[in-house]
């Protein structure tokens, strides 16, 4: 335990409602339809479209920053996004809970903030979340637990 | 025959270089005043020491039946070229603020508390395309920061027509109207003696609804700012996350133990 210095933070309501993900469109049919089909560029320079295909991995329950998620609607971009990232995050490792390499935009209301190694994480019961940030949004990658 | 084979290979360079020359100066769909003009522009970008540019942006995303959905944000960027870049987005979705100074990139998330920072080089140029190739981002506006510089390739417009003199925001400009791979754009370039681009607009060809970009920008060529503009310094009760990577499964290999770095 003394290798790790470990705070445990706050419980963290507050902070899974800051960084919106509301469903402004949610109504809207899901599965098979829902998704961004094409997005405006906002530069001239480059040849890159800020994004194209988003519910990479509808199997794993997997969605991927700036979309359309479960037929509610998380768009909004800074800069560009050439592509989805989360292509080849179907872990290997099967788990009960969450998949390891899986990303979420957001985390369960009873998680508990939890800083190792002078990083945050999110700790869900048995499951670990890493956040990590982007030009657009804030989303939760599952890791196996840092301690 | 070997030096009269070598004088017509010779005469066939010649011929080669000085036709593809002609077609750049001699397409027809390139008005070439509007194209100095736009160069002039880039020129003048180039030789700005420091700015502040807020801009405010729409974009468009496209659902699978066609319908389409509009997004808007504000950008509110303080560069001291060639290495200090501060960057404000705040949209209904998200608030990110970015510092670099030439050495340190932050983004820092105020509505969930989070940073992440990098080591970065000692450009803003070179940052651009790191983020943009690593993270899957680019800095803000970033064609601001790309006209005018090597990277900007004025030969991939192949339709530049002078739509005449407009208005935005109260300052005379002259609208052009651009036509590239993929994309159709128009710009509005203040007239005078500040060639600074005042609105733009950048429709993409590649869906048939052609999702709309646009962009309007106010201009302070005198700034004012310090040193520690640039620096993000953690306030109390914020934590540091990593800065998510475009090739993310390579930064957290789903079958090992992730280790916090």
């Amino acid at each position: 335990m003394s290798r790790y210095r470990i705070w445990l933070v706050v419980v963290l309501a507050a902070l899974v409602a800051g960084e919106t993900f509301r469903p402004a469109l949610a109504g809207r049919p899901g599965g098979g339809g829902g998704g961004v089909r094409a997005q405006s560029r906002s530069s001239v320079n480059t040849n890159v479209n800020r994004n194209t295909n988003v519910n990479v991995n509808r199997d794993v329950n997997v969605n991927v920053h700036n979309n359309y998620y479960g037929g509610g609607y998380y768009g909004g971009g800074c800069c560009y996004h050439p592509v989805a990232t989360a292509v080849a995050t179907t872990a290997a490792v099967a788990v009960t809970a969450a998949v390891v390499g899986s990303i979420v935009n957001s985390v369960p209301p009873s998680c508990t903030s939890v800083i190792v190694n002078g990083l945050a994480y999110q700790q869900c019961g048995s499951t670990w979340y890493q956040p990590q940030i982007s030009g657009s949004s804030t989303t939760y990658v599952v890791v196996n637990p840092p301690r | 025959m070997v030096r009269s084979n070598l004088r017509v290979i010779v005469a066939a360079a010649a011929i080669a270089v000085s036709s593809s020359f002609a077609q750049a100066a001699e397409n027809p769909n390139v008005d070439a005043k509007a194209m100095a003009a736009l160069q002039k522009m880039g020129a003048y970008l180039r030789g700005l020491s420091a700015f502040r540019v807020q801009g405010v942006t729409t974009d468009e995303d496209v659902l699978e039946d066609g319908q389409k959905i509009q997004y808007s944000e504000s950008v509110d960027i303080l560069a001291s070229t060639p290495s200090h870049l501060r960057a404000e987005v705040l949209s209904d979705r998200k608030e990110r603020i970015l510092y670099y100074d030439g050495k340190t990139l932050s983004m820092f998330a105020p509505r969930v508390g989070y940073y992440a920072s990098i080591a970065a080089p000692p450009t803003i140029t070179q940052l651009d395309k790191l983020l943009v190739n690593e993270y899957d981002f680019s800095i803000p506006l970033r064609d601001l920061f790309v006209w005018g510089s090597a990277g900007w390739n004025s030969g991939s417009i192949e339709n530049l027509i002078d739509v005449g003199p407009s208005q935005v925001n109260g300052t005379t400009c002259e609208q052009y109207a651009v036509r590239q791979k993929d994309i159709d754009w128009q710009i509005w370039v203040q007239l005078g003696a500040y060639p600074l681009p005042r609105k733009i607009v950048i429709s993409t060809r590649t869906d048939e609804e052609r999702p709309q970009h646009t962009a309007v920008y106010t201009w302070d060529l005198a700034p004012s700012f310090n040193e520690a503009t640039f620096t993000f310094d953690p306030p109390p009760g914020v934590h540091r996350v990593p800065l998510a990577k475009a090739a993310f499964v390579a930064s957290v290999p789903a079958n090992k133990p992730a280790t916090p770095k």
